[in-house]
């Protein structure tokens, strides 16, 4: 039952939804939808790829950057008294010794005990 | 012979890649997505563009998309949504260009003796019928009286109250019947 009391608006809509629907409609409507969907893959896919050719310099230059601090540091740390560990080495960290404990400024620290 | 794979299945495929699950839905969807599109617009020249429109907002919302709803239930949201913005846009146009009271009295004219024309007057009027109505009341009768939708479900696609679905059906069928009588009389 609809608020009119029978089917007859229902069915009268409908019809008319369904022949605007159907003339409206051209053809190949699927095709051209999918057409729509690969360029928006490729868009998709060409603004990566410009991204990656804008920061594949600045990534390569960051990655030898890199390569070579942290040789430098494993050439550095061969000079150390005591040998360092790996990661010590390659981070450039000073080896923890007794003389290096012993070395902390004392007046700093205890201006930070209450 | 391979069983109809459901939307769930194909929705899975189609965001892993496969064009070809997403055509598949897409041409399952199709027709209902123009009805309600047509039913929401009511003039025929629009309906294939908003209907792309409807596929391509999917396609692009697919991995949003958790299967809270129904596929269905999902493009037709989204086909409610894309004509209620072209009839924004129309009104905007209409405003400025168009005498609305001109367009509908041409509309209504009454046409030539044989049943085939009668018919197109007669779509033509019901066209005008609904184009005469608030969009929020249009999408009602649309989910409604179109799509067969239930007033919860009309409630929850319009994120609306159940009482206000009621409310606009009651208040868009009364001037649709005002205006459509002399049909639904012929048609009785």
């Amino acid at each position: 039952m609809t608020p009119l009391g029978d089917s007859r608006l229902p069915s009268l809509l409908q019809e008319a939804a369904q022949m605007n629907a159907d003339s409206g409609m051209k053809p190949f409507l699927a095709d051209r939808i999918m057409r729509r969907v690969r360029s928006i893959h490729s868009r998709e896919e060409q603004f990566f790829q410009a991204i990656w050719l804008v920061f594949k310099p600045v990534i390569l230059a960051s990655a030898l950057f890199i390569l070579g601090v942290l040789s430098y540091n494993a050439l550095v740390s061969r000079n150390y008294e005591i040998r360092p560990t790996t990661t010590e080495m390659v981070f450039g960290l000073q080896p923890l010794t007794l003389t290096t404990a012993y070395s902390a400024d004392l007046d700093e620290l205890s201006s930070t005990i209450p | 012979m391979n069983p109809i794979p459901s939307d769930e299945i194909l929705l899975d495929r189609a965001r892993n890649g496969d064009q070809n699950a997403f055509r598949e839905i897409l041409e399952r969807h199709q027709p209902a997505v123009a009805r309600t599109v047509a039913g929401m617009l009511g003039n025929p020249s629009e309906v294939d563009d908003v209907v792309q429109v409807v596929f391509i907002r999917f396609y692009k919302a697919m991995d949003r998309f958790r299967g809270d709803a129904s596929c269905s239930t999902y493009l037709t949201r989204i086909a409610i949504n894309a004509s209620l913005d072209v009839l924004r846009r129309r009104k905007k146009l209409r405003s400025r260009f168009i005498s609305r009271d001109n367009a509908d009295k041409a509309l209504s004219e009454p046409g030539a003796d044989d049943p085939e024309s009668e018919r197109f007057d007669q779509i033509k009027l019901i066209n005008s019928a609904m184009n005469q109505l608030k969009p929020k009341h249009r999408a009602v009768v649309v989910l409604r009286l179109i799509d067969g939708c239930s007033v919860i479900e009309t409630a929850e696609l319009l994120g609306i109250a159940q009482g206000t679905v009621m409310s606009r059906l009651s208040r868009a069928t009364a001037h649709l019947r005002q205006i459509l009588g002399p049909i639904l009389e012929k048609e009785r």
